[in-house]
């Protein structure tokens, strides 16, 4: 494939390209997605480095097993969702998100909804705990402290009266604030993906 | 059981530095041995672009060395990214962090050449990768000797040779640079 076509190709033309060992189309088709896959990655860490890392084994998976790739979702899907399972696991590994004591205490406290959680597929559920990570990390420091210090860490609200020096009435009101925000930012997580609720979270919080 | 070599590879942005970072990653797996890119940033968005361009580089590294075989994960670490000035934060760092070899870019090695002796001094043994060769091909197994062939070693470890001699490449190298030479 010329220089001129690659950057014309389209993802899977790349793909059958690199299967016929066109080193050029695979550098084409890494550098379309590599800043891609490492924001994705950032959006589960927050934090630069793990993110560099998650990336960089993500990618290295996926362009090694390219040949796996069957083509029956477009590449990037295939990816993403490659990105998206080794991030889960490498997360879960270092015991980064225990959200079951979460989930089962507190955050449906006030839900009328019944969770039913072991019902709930374990992917399906690993990735609503991901997803609730990654938006408690996003959140202000002032509420992200004080979610997790009252969910995370299973404090009462007497001892975070001491902690926090505000009155009990008031750190119930900004539980049921937070979470209320965390709910509305889950659900539109659902609906327009994490990545994109992030990012606009994060405008939101530096300006 | 040993624990893994620990290979260093200083590198600036405003350096072409893919080509040597891909031998040094592809070092790293031939030596089973793990491989931490060094270098200086100022300030957060900076480190962004380093690990933005680190990627980058890796990609390149995807591109020129095809896997013949799997590829272990454990090999790469996450880069050290210091602030301050390259040769002052090296130094230290090849002070405090037991270094088995230093990676360095011929391009480097010349923007730095008055302190290499310093730096080279702080590790345990140094590869000085030789300037690109624009008559070169696309990366190899006999592209990785050929740049080896022509870099300067210093003080190298005993089992350095041993280890990558258990590399099936580089038989297939030196059978192919013999029946050259009888040729």
């Amino acid at each position: 494939m010329s220089i001129q076509s690659l950057a014309s190709a389209s993802d899977e033309q790349l793909v059958s390209a690199i299967r016929q060992e066109d080193r050029h189309a695979l550098g084409e088709l890494y550098n379309r997605y590599y800043k891609k896959v490492f924001n994705k990655c950032y959006s589960f860490t927050r934090k630069q480095d793990e993110a560099f890392d998650l990336a960089q084994e993500a990618l290295m998976k996926a362009f090694d097993h390219i040949g796996s790739f069957k083509g029956e979702s477009s590449f990037s899907t295939w990816l993403y969702t490659i990105t998206h399972r080794h991030c889960l696991a490498s997360l879960k590994k270092q015991g980064r998100f225990q959200f079951h004591t979460l989930e089962e205490n507190t955050l449906v406290e006030d839900d009328t909804h019944d969770a039913s959680p072991l019902a709930e597929e374990t992917n399906e559920r690993a990735e609503q705990e991901l997803i609730m990570y990654s938006l408690i990390n996003a959140l202000p420091e002032k509420e992200r402290t004080l979610l997790n210090l009252k969910y995370l860490q299973g404090e009462s609200v007497e001892n975070l009266q001491s902690q926090l020096n505000i009155s009990g009435s008031a750190i119930k009101m900004r539980l049921k604030r937070s979470r209320e925000k965390l709910n509305m930012l889950y659900a539109l997580s659902l609906t327009y993906g994490l990545e994109q609720v992030l990012e606009q979270l994060e405008l939101f919080t530096a300006g | 059981m040993s624990s893994p070599k620990t290979l260093v590879f200083p590198f600036s942005l405003e350096d072409s530095y893919f080509e040597s970072y891909a031998w040094a990653v592809e070092l790293a797996l031939r030596i089973n041995a793990r491989l931490l890119p060094f270098t200086t940033a100022s300030s957060a968005e900076a480190s962004q672009q380093v690990y933005h361009s680190l990627l980058a580089a890796h990609g390149y590294y995807l591109q020129h060395y095809p896997a013949t075989v799997q590829r272990d994960l454990s090999a790469f670490r996450e880069p050290m990214i210091a602030s301050g000035d390259m040769v002052v934060e090296l130094t230290a760092f090849l002070r405090s962090h037991p270094t088995d070899i230093l990676i360095l870019d011929a391009v480097f090695a010349k923007a730095h050449a008055v302190k290499i002796q310093q730096i080279v001094r702080e590790s345990a043994g140094a590869i000085v990768l030789p300037a690109d060769d624009p008559e070169k091909s696309v990366a190899t197994v006999d592209h990785f000797y050929d740049l080896l062939r022509r870099a300067r070693l210093y003080k190298l470890p005993n089992n350095f040779f041993s280890s990558l001699a258990r590399d099936r490449g580089a038989f297939n190298y030196l059978r192919r640079f013999f029946q050259q030479k009888a040729g």
